[in-house]
């Protein structure tokens, strides 16, 4: 009660104070480059209820008792919402406004363009929205944001792999990524780790803060990525970081905190049988299997869940199933997680010189204990006009990423998570003397969440720059060249106290291992640009240039074994020292051309030519041409459509090209090898001796694999850009595809690296860009995009198979890494036996009955998400939704296993649906370890529906009224609060449709050994100062 | 001014093509952790290395964990830990072509033989006046013994398989070549060993091949092929050298480094012992089932052999190595004792004394009684018994029980077809001209 009649005190003052002085704002909104008036436009000073809307004339006249300074915010239909600072009120104020969409410049390669000329398939991705999501590398926030672009986080440990696609998968053994371009530089973006990670890689993109983003272009067909050539098959993503402007009022000076908690969702997560409940199972098995097969001796008399005075062959009793305990090992290596984050930045300029500056501190908890990531970034860009002609600019960025690992895997090398997972939960943590138990094959969980015990870390530190001279040689002649770094160094460790099983049993006296990886990509440009317009009818542009580019890896590993005690950490004291090191590099050299010729403003065209040379291919293979032509007419302008009211934009859009590949082949791939790996002693006494081994078979006839793309886009505009919309149909086709091919392995090898087979992807994308509402404080905005891709295998000697139990397959004619398993059709009612499809009919079940059962890409994919601002409050979500994906679920795999694995595994819940009686209905068979109801690895019963819809964030914020914070000297302040994964749709019986437990390309798609990604809340501020 | 900048501008162009000149320079790129594989033997050293290197695939490829795990597995006496579904389908005697290890076992032998095949094709053309004649007719000769010993595990396993004698340089030679019969790979190894007996030394290394290496290889590769008289012969000669070869008394481990080994394989902190895992630690992957125990240590049977299996918990351990770094015994002396006893007995004019005594020999060694067997089918009992017990851990007895045509009896494997292997599916898929073998 007493509140209220303060607050209402402090409102009314407010009210009084605002009668006392009136002000008269009048002027002309006009279009920025029409210059004709606009009218029906809303224009109000922010803050207050006082607004008016202009007339046929583009005339408004608004009375408002607010005192300047202030702020002028103008809603014109078709026109960038604009907001003016009014710090004194002198006569007229004209506002020219600037129409959406007109001159909106979106980054090309080596360029930039309006969005009115642009042929390429581009999509800008709205980098503000997508970067408070709470994940540690900005990949991973393009989620459901871009057409085209599929991405999933296989993980949620924090800056771990996410896999990015874009336009499907052309390549097999040459690499699936997209290009990254930060402001110019070609970064790394393949994991450094080599230690054991259990088929996890971290994200080199984690590195970058996404705070000094200022825009992310997504380079989709032929004509957008031909300059990159060799380069860009998999598409492009362009980031390029925030710099400041020109002719600043002053320093812009941001400050954003947040922080927030996550946790996994207690109801989707893995339900496991109990103690007795495992027991009962086990047991049922065991009989089961001993009337199935008499030789196994297995009776209901030495079932091994019998009483503890049963001695049998000197062997106890394990007691009977209702005496055992149950032990919850999941919630000891699960937890609400923080994730903090605190940006500043500032930027300026004067006419000379602009620069920005970043500093970003982030850290992030994971769900899965003891698993942390940490960074610290540095930004300065700078650039200075030398002189009339001269300009120097300089990108620099050094980030420091800590990470606290855990170790994935599944089997007996498996980490953290399947330690407490597949861990029996019969079998006690600690033995009745305090000690730590390790019954199963596993880890003890608690050793595992200690880092005192059992530690592996990895520290990053990276410096990404670029530094540039541009000389303008003559008018619109600029010549630039550059000198880009890509550095990393990557420091790995990993300590196994005597305690552990790695440190203590596998090693006697602790393990420490450390390893450093440098890793290096240098590169130098020099692009020659021109850029007229010529008597406003002919646009000509033109940009020929080079690069030169050289990767090095160099790893440096010692290894210690054996400390006299745990405060011994040092490799140095260990009475085994073991060290290693090796370097590897590869080189790229290229020349490039792009002519943009421009009729009208309605007619466009653009042709581009990249050579290549790679150090992979022998010297008569070395080089590979890519061209690229590109076309577009702007309908809209031509007489038929200037008038209508209906069309605003349409675009015909059309681009053909090739694309090289090579990224993630050997860097010495067609080459024979050999290695020096071949360590043998001369007798018994004397110690291992240097010794060979042929490694790797030449094939001199190695060469690019090239990806020709054909796209034909569409873009619409309706109700002055109030919809708009992009349509894209693609085609690509790749040729010489590099393919590890497995060969003979009686030859000694497993497999060449050859140019073998043919892959084709088609595709369509939709995108739709609304405004629903927009007036003179709210506005609501949608955007939603589709695609859709098929990746086939159209030619290929032999089917290929991934993964160690051949789960993955690709065959021609076929989809891409399909699942490859036996079908189960349904259990026997009678019998409770599993009924096996038979495909060939033969009476026999065997690997010619395994059929492919779909794979783990959807059958089309996107996002929705909706911008509502109303007054000082903005809401934003965003679903993003995949359909038609398959997923293996491979912990059920493991523990569904009918018992068979005993006290080496745990036992999910559903287990308990096994088949019992004649003439029950169960998916689940009769358990035994005799004949196929579990002895058949690859069953379609584990092979999952992992269409999902996710509401991938949600978020709140409000902008507190500009009297408010003007009191503090600030210009804004935004207090918001995010809600990330709060929703999951799917009939995936896992925690999580898209985990995987492999990074590793080809072996994708099968979810062990990971945390689902968290859902979470945290709140934030967002501070700006003038 | 203006010409200033222009020149300054055409400076500048000149100057950042300059790498353009370097190109072809810049493209050529030197692998820095391997050497290119256009002359791999050309001196003493790189043929030391390369003989190195094959043993170091005999050691480290071909006794993988998965192949001696399997192996065991097979024979019934111990159990998986692991339980993975395909320990369930080696244990029921019911593999399928499309299971991974298979695929791990035969790449792993014909790895070791590819090694071996650069040696004897390269080797004898080298010049190099450091390299002796002595010297380079022991590393060929050693590259024979590996050769043979990788034909021999590849038939016994697979049957009969494809043979290649050259170094692989195109895949394209090596496709296309039919399988030989099982008989046939026999052949190959014995000429192969019969090459290797003339040109190795007569001196004693146990982790490298001499000559009494090829008898004892032989021997069993006799036993194999039915040529009782042979085995005989062959164990003989490595037996004559009791001062090199005898087992010792009493039964101690480890059962290498010392007279008890023919031949074994190396290990260094560098390159671990696979097997080692495979019995020890918390991830140990076999465990000694109870019956073996039992008889392990019951004094009338396995006597001091009890070793091999210990009692943790309500658990055994197998426990033939006692570090990761130990070596493994490929060849034993007590196994050309066997040997011997088992030729003795079965020859054509059966030498039962003989037999026994040789039994007794290995039955003395362990403190357990002495066998009175007088028939050759209780003799054989005899034999299959001492082997069971004096390699509990290593893979010999289902081998043994295939070679004897005792699987069936003994351990309810019904199938004859089962006794050989699937050739694994992933290289018949590359390989049309290779056959199934029948039953898979």
């Amino acid at each position: 009660m007493k509140i209220q009649k303060a607050l209402l005190v402090v409102l009314l003052s407010f009210a009084i104070h605002a009668v006392h002085a009136q002000t008269v704002i009048q002027g002309t909104l006009i279009d920025e480059v029409t210059k004709l008036p606009i009218e029906e436009a809303t224009i109000v000073v922010k803050g207050t209820q006082d607004g008016a809307t202009s007339d046929s004339a583009g005339f408004y006249s608004i009375t408002t008792t607010a005192e300047p300074p202030f702020v002028l915010a103008v809603y014109g239909l078709g026109y960038d919402i604009k907001e003016i600072d009014v710090y004194e009120v002198d006569g007229r104020v004209d506002i020219p406004l600037k129409a959406v969409d007109e001159d909106e410049v979106v980054v090309v390669g080596y360029g930039e363009r309006t969005k009115k000329e642009l042929i390429g398939a581009i999509t800008k991705v709205d980098a503000e929205s997508a970067k408070t999501f709470p994940v540690a590398s900005f990949d991973a926030q393009l989620q459901g944001r871009s057409s085209g672009v599929q991405v999933n986080t296989f993980s949620g440990t924090p800056g771990e792999g996410v896999r990015v696609q874009i336009r499907g998968t052309a390549s097999i053994n040459a690499g699936n990524d997209p290009l990254y371009v930060i402001d110019g530089i070609f970064i790394n973006n393949n994991s450094l780790a080599t230690i054991n990670l259990g088929s996890k890689k971290t994200s080199p993109l984690a590195d970058i803060n996404p705070a000094d983003i200022e825009s992310i272009e997504v380079l989709k067909d032929a004509s957008a990525i031909a300059i990159y050539g060799s380069r860009g098959a998999n598409g492009v993503i362009l980031v390029t970081t925030k710099k400041g402007d020109y002719d600043q009022d002053g320093p812009v000076v941001n400050f954003n905190v947040s922080q927030g908690w996550q946790w996994a969702e207690k109801k989707r997560l893995w339900k496991l049988a109990s103690g007795p409940e495992h027991a009962t199972i086990v047991n049922e098995q065991w009989i089961n299997s001993g009337n199935d097969n008499p030789a196994l001796n297995q009776t209901y008399a030495n079932r091994p869940f019998r009483p503890t005075t049963e001695v049998i062959d000197g062997v106890a009793g394990r007691g009977n199933p209702e005496d055992q305990q149950t032990y919850d090992r999941l919630s000891r290596v699960l937890r609400t997680a923080q994730v903090r984050s605190y940006d500043l930045n500032v930027s300026d300029g004067n006419k000379t010189t602009r620069y920005y500056i970043g500093l970003g501190y982030t850290k992030q908890d994971g769900i899965l204990k003891p698993s942390s990531f940490d960074r610290f970034a540095v930004k300065l860009n700078f650039e200075t006009k030398l002189n009339k002609r001269l300009t120097f600019g300089s990108i620099n960025g050094v980030y420091r990423t800590f990470r606290q690992q855990v170790r994935g895997g599944a089997g007996q090398e498996g980490g953290h998570l399947l330690a407490a997972l597949h861990a029996p939960t019969y079998q006690p943590i600690y033995n009745p003397d305090g000690t730590y138990a390790r019954p199963s094959l596993y880890e003890n969980v608690d050793i595992l969440t200690n880092t005192d015990l059992y530690n592996i870390n990895t520290t990053s530190i990276r410096y990404v720059g670029n530094q540039f001279l541009e000389a303008e040689i003559i008018k619109d002649l600029k010549f630039r060249t550059s000198f880009g770094l890509d550095y990393n160094h990557y420091r790995e460790k990993e300590f196994f106290s005597d305690k552990t099983i790695i440190g203590g049993v596998q090693n006697t006296g602790g393990y420490r291992s450390d390893a450093l990886t440098a890793y290096t990509i240098f590169q130098n440009e020099q692009t020659l640009s021109y850029r007229k317009l010529i008597r406003d009818k002919h646009s000509l542009s033109f940009v020929i240039g080079n690069s030169i580019q050289s990767s090095t890896a160099d790893v440096t590993s010692a290894t210690g074994i054996g400390f006299p005690n745990n405060q011994f950490q040092q490799i140095s004291a260990a009475s085994t020292r073991i060290s290693s090191q090796s370097k590897s590099k590869s080189t790229l050299a290229s020349f490039f051309g792009r002519v943009n010729y421009g009729l009208r403003g309605k007619y466009f065209l653009e042709i581009a030519l990249r050579a290549d040379g790679s150090s992979k291919f022998n010297a008569k293979n070395r080089w590979g041409y890519f061209p690229a032509v590109g076309l577009a007419w702007r309908i809209k302008d031509e007489d038929f459509l200037k008038n209508s009211t209906l069309f605003s934009d349409l675009k015909l859009r059309a681009s053909v090209g090739q694309a090289g590949n090579q990224n993630n082949i050997g860097d010495f791939a067609s080459q024979g090898l050999i290695g020096g790996n071949g360590a043998y002693p001369d007798n018994l006494t004397g110690g291992p001796r240097p010794g060979t081994s042929p490694t790797q078979l030449a094939n001199p006839d190695l060469k690019w694999e090239t990806t020709t793309s054909y796209n034909a886009g569409l873009d619409f505009g309706f109700l002055k850009n109030r919809i708009l919309v992009d349509f894209n149909v693609y085609y690509k086709y790749t040729k010489d595809v590099l393919l590890s091919l497995p060969i003979p392995q009686s030859t000694g090898y497993t497999s060449i690296l050859s140019n073998q087979g043919e892959i084709s992807n088609r595709g369509i994308e939709l995108g739709i860009a609304t405004v629903n509402l927009k007036g003179k404080d709210y506005s609501w905005k949608t955007s939603f995009n589709i695609s859709r891709n098929v990746s086939k295998a159209e030619k290929l000697v032999n089917p290929l198979t991934f993964e160690s139990r051949e789960y993955i397959r690709t065959e021609e004619g076929e989809q891409l890494q399909s699942f490859w398993l036996y079908k189960q059709l349904y259990v026997d009612k009678q019998t409770g036996n599993a009924v096996i499809e038979d495909v060939n009919g033969d009476g026999v079940i065997n690997s010619s009955d395994r059929q492919l059962l779909g794979n783990l890409f959807p059958d089309f994919y996107g996002g929705l998400s909706n911008t509502i601002e109303y007054k000082g409050f903005d809401l934003g979500f965003l679903f993003s939704y995949q359909y038609g994906n398959k997923v293996f679920n491979f912990n059920k795999y493991i523990l569904e296993g009918g018992g068979t694995r005993d006290a080496s595994r745990s036992i999910l819940a559903s287990q308990l649906d096994r088949w019992t009686a004649p003439g029950q209905e169960t998916n689940t068979p009769r358990v035994t370890s005799v004949g196929n109801n579990y002895n058949l690895e690859q069953n379609s019963r584990y092979l999952e529906d992992g269409s999902f819809i996710r509401l991938k964030s949600v978020t709140i914020g409000y902008t507190l009224p500009k009297r408010w914070t003007n009191i503090a000297k600030l210009d804004k302040v935004r207090l918001y609060a995010q809600g990330s994964n709060l929703l999951l749709f799917t009939k995936y019986t896992g925690p999580d449709p898209e985990s995987s437990g492999s990074a590793i390309p080809n072996q994708q798609g099968l979810d062990t050994a990971t945390p689902p990604q968290p859902m979470g809340f945290l709140f934030g501020a967002n501070i700006t100062i003038r | 001014m203006k010409t200033r900048y222009i020149k300054s501008g055409v400076l500048l162009v000149l100057f950042s093509l300059m790498p353009l000149f370097s190109c072809k320079k810049y493209l050529d790129v030197k692998p820095y952790d391997s050497i290119s594989d256009e002359a791999p033997i050309v001196d003493k050293a790189s043929a030391e290395a390369a003989v190195r290197g094959a043993y170091r695939g005999l050691a480290s490829l071909s006794y993988s964990t998965a192949f001696q795990k399997t192996i065991i597995l097979s024979a019934g006496d111990v159990v998986s830990k692991n339980n993975a579904q395909t320990d369930l389908n080696v244990i029921n005697y019911d593999l399928r072509s499309d299971i991974g290890f298979l695929e791990t076992f035969w790449g792993s032998f014909y790895n070791t033989i590819n090694r071996a095949n650069l040696v004897i094709d390269k080797l004898p053309s080298v010049q190099d006046n450091a390299l002796t004649s002595d010297l380079k007719n022991q590393l060929l000769g050693e590259a024979y013994f590996i050769r043979a010993y990788s034909y021999f595990d590849l038939a016994r396993t697979f049957g009969g398989v494809q043979i290649f004698l050259t170094p692989t340089k195109l895949v394209e030679d090596k496709i296309g070549k039919v399988k030989s019969t099982q008989a046939e790979v026999y052949a190959q190894v014995l000429s192969d060993l019969n090459a290797a007996e003339a040109l190795l030394p007569n001196t004693v290394v146990r982790n490298r091949a001499t000559k009494y290496t090829v008898y004892a290889l032989r021997a069993r590769l006799h036993l194999y092929t039915d040529n009782f008289e042979s085995a005989e012969t062959d164990a003989s000669l490595v037996l004559a050298n009791t001062a090199n070869y005898r087992v010792i008394t009493p039964f101690a481990l480890p059962l290498t480094g010392s007279t008890e080994s023919v031949f074994e394989v190396s290990f260094s902190a560098n390159d671990i012992n696979p097997g080692f895992a495979l019995w020890n630690g918390n991830n140990r992957q076999l465990e000694p089932k109870a019956v073996l125990h039992n008889l392990l240590q019951s004094t009338t049977d396995g006597g001091g052999r009890k070793v091999l299996s210990t009692v943790s918990g309500s658990s055994f351990l197998g426990r033939i190595f006692a570090s990761n770094t130990a070596s493994t015994p490929l060849i034993r002396t007590a196994e050309i004792q066997l040997i011997r006893a088992e030729a003795r007995a079965r020859k054509t004019t059966p030498d039962l004394t003989g037999s026994l005594d040789d039994i007794n020999v290995i039955r003395t060694r362990s403190a357990v009684p002495i066998s009175t067997s007088a028939t050759v089918d209780d003799l054989l009992l005899d034999i299959e018994k001492e082997r069971r017990l004096e390699f509990a851990l290593e893979p010999h007895r289902w081998f043994d029980l295939v070679r004897t045509g005792r699987a069936d009896e003994v351990l309810n494997a019904t199938d004859p077809d089962k006794y050989i292997f699937p050739i694994p599916g992933s290289e018949i898929r590359v390989n049309p001209s290779l056959v199934q073998n029948p039953g898979y």
